[in-house]
């Protein structure tokens, strides 16, 4: 439980460092209130780390140990009644979930987290609003933590809205400029679009369990990802007896067992998914929910490195992550999809941009996708490996790419750059190695991979795509799945072309704008946590371990379930994180086969993984080409590209993805101005038609009140005569000439008449009986 | 002790119509205003009292059951407590009586709470002073009254009281139009409450004990009265179906619920900062109190009926109340329509009939208490500087006022639901108890008044309101926060001492309720939502 102990404290640093900053951060001022900041963050480094360490060398001998490779802690709180049903204790419970994914999310967010606070201390050094800065960091930093933390969807759900909270505030920050403000309430708003998903996957997950914390929930749906179409699966009651315990499982709908106790459809199964999923398509900016990211870019530049490429963004990665046992077949696809979609779009727009932060938003768009491809064709360990990796090296880049705007004093335009790595050296090389790590250089000799930390990542995600897309298309799903391999793998190329495109037009070449050149310079406090990125992003894919405790992730998963929820049926129920192409009959069914059996014998997972294998080894032609291509167009600056620029339609294409294929000006003019003229019409509604009729009404009653006049009297109730006269009273003791007596006489007129209709309706109604 | 423990209900209710006189025969305005604070600060412990004898769940094994706590069976324990009662009009079987249980008590406290932060909000009233303040805390004591009343007819009284101070507190300190929406406000109510009386006299009709004559107003048996009354062919379902219409339509027009949300923005604009902070926080709850009071437990099997057009009823007026609030150019219509919003969350809340959705709807009235009493607030602290409210007009005021600033967005963000404020908690129950009503055996769909395909259309759309209030809020952010500094606000003095005594507060409240929901609601509730359900289910 120490490493419980130590990571709630790592989570709460950054929280005491918000609550001084907020109430005194001010008095700090500039640089004490930044310190502040980094000092705490930093010390939540140090606890994740020794978190790590514990962790790592905790003995599992007895197989019930906490730790890697043994098993993971779960902790809950009872936060809400909610009443018994299902697989909870009648609580809406919050808690944490501890395993290896957790401890090494931990140090990584704490990590990029602690060298973007160094950062900022230069880079922001000149604003005026420094403490709030630093104060909404450690917000930020809190919150990610405790959304990694998480022990139930609820918990995740909340810390998921306040990382989007920080997020508004801080694009926002320089909320002078309406861009900013503008940029900031798309963030929020589009993200809350992809929450109305994953409140909808919540809710039916409630309906369907009572309470979702992450091992309930993959002990009840862990095994959606062998499910076949039309199947129900059982779930397992709290103190449900011996023989309902027993016919927990997946069953077709024809055996009627399981009516009796709760279960879900695969197709109830696929809309949970698919609507947790949403969530995710809005934080991690997912094709068609992409539009707030590269605005975001509005926000200072540290924090584009920290939250909109490092960590937040990633959280939907994290989440499909934790949600991915629950995942059938078909949500999967849908992921893979989105996730394909989203890589190629945003790679191609990265071409065009010539914004250096709007490139490598786009980039980061684009790498996002891969992930989501990589949990849609069920390479769990790939998926969130590449999380890792990335976020070293995005990092670095965007701090680089901060680096660069702080010395061209916040010019962002790269036609404005050129030869800047005379003046800047340690930002330029240190940018080269993002590059060459986003690019993923490297190679395999004899079986030994000796490359950046991107290749690592990516390769293992090409590698089981491969094998996913030979896997579906052997099994009769046609040769369209062959894109979800093949698409990534163009798009490593696209990659190294437009990450060193960036490089060239902002570091090579011959100074474009000598205004920019003469002035620019960098400090030590920038470009140290450079160096540090750097050295990650080359030994990030090897040395760190990162990859290993995934895995250990898995099996410590597996290691709770043997363990704790199902000892009798050890090994055999829970599908867990194991991946896609390892049940080949899975995706048969949704690929409505008709010579499924037939295939399945020769279509084993471990010919797929082969030949994923084989088809990887194209991979590293891609830097090669890329970086060749790009280093040859942009050697001479922008010249041979204005040349190519002259033939129309390459000019068409250019200003299309310049211009983000016009996704904004769409969501503006349908979306935001349907929504908008929707309000008008419903503000003019009710003023002129609801509240007209109110007032039709009301002159239509004291009209005809005047003309019966005082014969009403007879029949007034005693109750509203006292309450008239009451008033009267009232009002003559506060001496209120402008109140209008008159008025006063009208409305107890009107209520004489209305509780006349009424007492005769009574009258009638007790006649009826 | 004893006579106070016994009493202490009346004297709750008490302490603030004596203040009131109190402020009434005051001489100069320092000593009416004075005399304000400390009633309600009186009546604010008072309410901690209660907290001392208030028992807050069964004993182990015990059931909570929806009757009068104590008696010898140790197996039930009825969850309405502290009950005082004596006769009042005998020959209608009409008594005094009060008590109090997780309905009411975490409403009275709201109401003790408020009170004191209107008063001190209300200190800068110019204009007779002291038929204000009497008015104020008149309310206060109708209010408290409302909530405590377990007599159907001594209910119906306070919820007629409430109305007239507010009536006067709009047509005499409200703005340029208050004539206008004083009589709006005051007429609209009270058609809801002839709906309302009809439903009282026709239950005591009903409910006639054929050998004595003598129907009943006592809110708690009722329940039991009225399922008798049918039982035995006295009262016709047709009867209960239109009771229970009757009787929503006046509390859904005190909620207010879409179509009869008109005259709230009316009397919002018009009203006082501190006399709409009273009306949103408090006098709205009303009608969400008198839903889960009197409409549910005495009709349930009509509510179980009519869950469908209600549950419309609450996802328009989220869906509605949002998107009017877009079109706003006011600010204080804004917020008076984001009212109409939120409180749609207790109707759907109601109408799902699961203890989720209904626990969620009882935290929403608390929530929506802090959180609207807040925001109004806010509105007159820019008000009072640049005397419009025109949203257009504002912005800049972050660089201007950066604590006012910081103050606000807390209110604002819970509002918008934003998790660890509360207005998350009430929004996220509700919705989640909406998806639970669509289980096979829940109350809706084991009764067959609803298939589970009806259910999720409807949760789903109310989980669209979550975006709409995002967007129409930080836009208001921007207008009014955002940009940069204007020359015509520079000049503008950041919060004072009184203001942030009214802010902080309710800052601190809105986050603690979002953070331990069950120590300040739940726990309070819990064993009376319980007892309800187990009342529905009979």
């Amino acid at each position: 439980m120490t490493v419980a102990v130590l990571l709630i404290i790592a989570a709460l640093l950054p929280l005491v460092a918000f609550v001084i900053l907020a109430f005194v951060g001010k008095r700090m001022g500039t640089p004490l209130a930044g310190m502040v900041g980094t000092f705490f963050v930093a010390g939540s480094f140090i606890c994740s780390l020794a978190a790590m360490i514990v962790w790592l060398s905790l003995d599992n001998a007895e197989g019930r140990a906490y730790g890697f490779g043994g098993q993971p802690i779960l902790k809950t709180f009872d936060w809400i009644p909610v009443g018994k049903w299902v697989a909870n204790n009648g609580w809406l419970q919050v808690g944490i979930y501890v395993d290896s994914l957790t401890v090494v999310m931990f140090s990584m967010i704490t990590l990029v987290a602690a060298l973007v606070h160094v950062f900022s201390l230069g880079y922001m050094a000149e604003d005026k609003r420094f403490h709030t800065f630093f104060t909404y960091l450690s917000l930020f930093s809190f919150s990610m933590l405790g959304l990694v933390l998480g022990g139930t969807l609820l918990q995740v759900l909340i810390f998921w809205e306040l990382v989007g909270l920080c997020s508004y505030l801080l694009i926002g920050f320089w909320y002078e400029q309406k861009t900013a403000s503008n940029a900031a309430i798309k963030a929020f708003v589009v993200n809350r679009v992809g929450d109305v998903g994953f409140l909808v996957g919540l809710g039916l997950l409630f309906f369907h369990l009572g309470n979702v914390t992450l091992p309930d929930l993959w002990g009840a749906l862990g095994n959606a990802g062998t499910a076949r179409q039309g199947q129900v699966l059982v779930l397992p009651m709290q103190g449900g007896s011996a023989a309902d315990a027993a016919i927990v499982g997946t069953w077709q709908p024809d055996q009627p067992q399981f009516t009796r106790l709760p279960h879900v459809t695969t197709a109830m199964l696929t809309l949970i998914g698919i609507g947790l999923f949403c969530g995710a398509m809005g934080k991690s900016a997912q094709f068609p929910l992409h539009v707030w990211l590269p605005d975001a870019m509005e926000g200072p530049t540290p924090v584009s490195a920290l939250i909109h490429a490092a960590t937040m963004v990633a959280a939907g990665v994290y989440l499909v992550g934790r949600i991915f046992p629950i995942l059938t077949p078909d949500a999967k696809l849908f992921i893979a999809i989105i996730g394909c979609v989203t890589m190629t779009m945003a790679a191609l727009i990265a071409i065009a941009q010539t914004d250096i932060k709007r490139v490598l938003a786009y980039s980061t768009l684009s790498q996002l996708g891969l992930m989501m491809i990589a949990m849609g064709v069920g390479s769990w360990v790939g998926g969130l490996f590449h999380l890792i990796t990335h976020a070293f090296f995005k990092a670095l880049l965007f701090l680089g790419s901060g680096s660069v705007i702080y010395a061209a004093r916040h010019e962002r335009e790269m036609a404005e750059f050129g030869g800047l790595w005379r003046k800047i050296p340690y930002t330029a090389i240190t940018f080269g190695v993002g590059v060459l790590a986003i690019a993923g250089v490297g190679v395999t000799i004899g079986g030994t991979m000796i490359g950046f930390a991107g290749f690592f990542s990516k390769d293992l995600i090409l590698q089981h795509a491969g094998a996913f897309a030979w896997l579906a298309t052997h099994t009769g799903g046609g040769s369209a799945y062959a894109l979800l391999f093949y698409l990534p793998m163009i798009v490593a190329y696209v990659t190294a072309f437009y990450m060193t495109r960036c490089w060239m037009l902002t570091f090579a070449g011959r100074p474009r704008n000598a205004e920019v050149y003469e002035h620019a310079r960098e400090t030590p406090v920038m470009y140290i946590p450079l160096v540090l990125l750097a050295v990650l992003s080359v030994i990030g894919g090897t040395a760190l371990g990162a990859r290993p405790m995934i895995e250990s992730a898995a099996k410590e998963t597996n290691n709770y379930f043997d363990a704790r929820l199902r000892p009798a049926a050890a090994g055999t129920r829970f599908a867990g994180f194991s991946t896609a192409w390892q049940n080949p009959g899975a995706y048969a069914d949704s690929l409505s086969s008709a010579d499924t059996e037939a295939t399945n014998a020769a279509v084993s997972p471990a010919r797929a993984y082969h030949h994923g294998d084989t088809l990887v080894r194209y991979a590293p032609l891609s830097f090669v080409v890329g970086i060749g291509l790009a280093g040859l167009i942009y050697s001479r600056g922008l010249a041979i590209p204005a040349m190519v620029l002259r033939v129309a339609p390459i000019r068409w294409v250019n200003v299309w993805l310049y211009r983000a294929m016009y996704f904004d000006e769409l969501y503006a003019g349908v979306v935001v101005a349907m929504t908008l003229a929707l309000s008008t019409m419903a503000s003019i509604l009710d003023r002129y038609v609801i509240d007209a009729a109110v007032r039709l009404t009301a002159w239509t009653v004291r009209r005809w009140s005047a003309v019966i006049g005082v014969g009403d009297d007879a029949i007034v109730d005693g109750v509203v005569r006292g309450t008239a006269n009451v008033a009267l009273e009232i009002g003559a003791a506060v001496r209120a000439p402008q109140t209008g007596r008159i008025r006063v006489y009208v409305t107890a007129l009107v209520a004489a008449v209305a509780v006349g209709l009424a007492g005769a309706v009574i009258v009638v109604l007790s006649k009826v009986r | 002790m004893s006579f106070l423990q016994n009493n202490l209900l009346t004297l709750l209710i008490l302490l603030p119509a004596a203040g009131g006189i109190l402020t009434l025969i005051t001489k100069n305005r320092d000593a009416v205003r004075w005399t304000a604070l400390a009633t309600t600060l009186v009546t604010l412990c008072a309410c901690f009292v209660l907290l001392l004898t208030f028992k807050w769940r069964p004993d182990a094994g015990a059931t909570s059951t929806y009757a009068y706590g104590g008696g010898a069976n140790a197996a039930t324990f009825g969850v309405v407590q502290m009950v005082q009662q004596a006769d009042w009009i005998p020959a209608f079987n009409i008594k005094y009586r009060v008590g109090i249980d997780g309905l009411s008590f975490p409403l009275v406290l709201l109401t003790a709470f408020i009170s004191v932060l209107g008063v001190v909000a209300s200190w800068n009233i110019e204009r007779m002073t002291r038929g204000y303040f009497a008015l104020f805390l008149f309310l206060e004591a109708g209010l408290l009254g409302t909530f405590l009343a377990l007599d159907f007819f001594l209910f119906y009284v306070f919820f007629e009281v409430t109305l007239l101070p507010m009536y006067f507190l709009i047509g005499i300190w409200g703005g340029p139009r208050r004539e206008y929406a004083a009589i709006k406000f005051f007429i609209y109510t009270l058609v809801g409450s002839i709906a309302l009386l009809i439903v009282l006299i026709g239950t005591y009709l009903f409910t006639r004990d054929p050998a004595t004559g003598l129907g009943s107003f006592d809110l708690v048996q009722l329940p039991g009265l009225i399922k008798a009354a049918v039982a035995r062919n006295a009262m016709s379902m047709t009867a209960v179906r239109w009771f229970f219409v009757l009787s929503i339509v006046c509390f859904l027009i005190k909620v207010p619920s879409f179509p009869f949300h008109t005259w709230l923005p009316d009397a919002h604009v018009e009203a006082p900062t501190p006399v709409s902070m009273v009306l949103a926080a408090l006098l709205l709850k009303m009608g969400g109190y008198g839903i889960f009071r009197v409409s549910y437990p005495l009709f349930a099997d009509a509510g179980r009926e009519l869950w469908m057009p209600l549950a419309i009823v609450g996802v328009v007026s989220i869906i509605y109340g949002a998107l009017c609030a877009m079109a706003q150019t006011d600010f204080k219509r804004l917020v008076a329509y984001s009212s109409v919003s939120h409180m749609g969350f207790v109707v759907l809340g109601a109408a799902m009939m699961t203890k989720t959705a209904a626990s969620g709807a009882l935290f929403m009235m608390v929530a929506h208490g802090v959180t609207s009493a807040m925001l109004f607030f806010i509105v007159g602290v820019v008000y009072d500087r640049a005397h419009h409210r025109e949203l257009s007009r504002l912005g800049g005021l972050a660089t201007t006022m950066p604590l006012y600033t910081g103050l606000a967005t807390v209110g604002i963000f819970a509002n918008l639901g934003l998790p660890g404020l509360c207005g998350f908690v009430g929004e996220v129950m509700v919705l989640l108890g909406s998806f639970e009503a669509a289980k096979p055996d829940s109350l809706l769909v084991h009764s067959g008044a609803a298939t589970t395909h009806q259910i999720y259309p409807i949760a789903v759309v109310a989980c669209l309101g979550i975006v709409l209030t995002a967007a129409y809020m930080l836009w208001t952010i921007q207008r009014v926060f955002l940009g940069p500094e204007r020359a015509e606000y520079r000049q503008f003095a950041e919060v004072d001492q009184r203001e942030q005594v009214v802010l902080w507060p309710l800052a601190t409240m809105a986050i603690l309720l979002g953070i331990l929901p069950t120590f300040f609601v739940f726990a309070f509730t819990e064993s009376t939502v319980d007892s309800l359900f187990r009342l529905f289910a009979r």
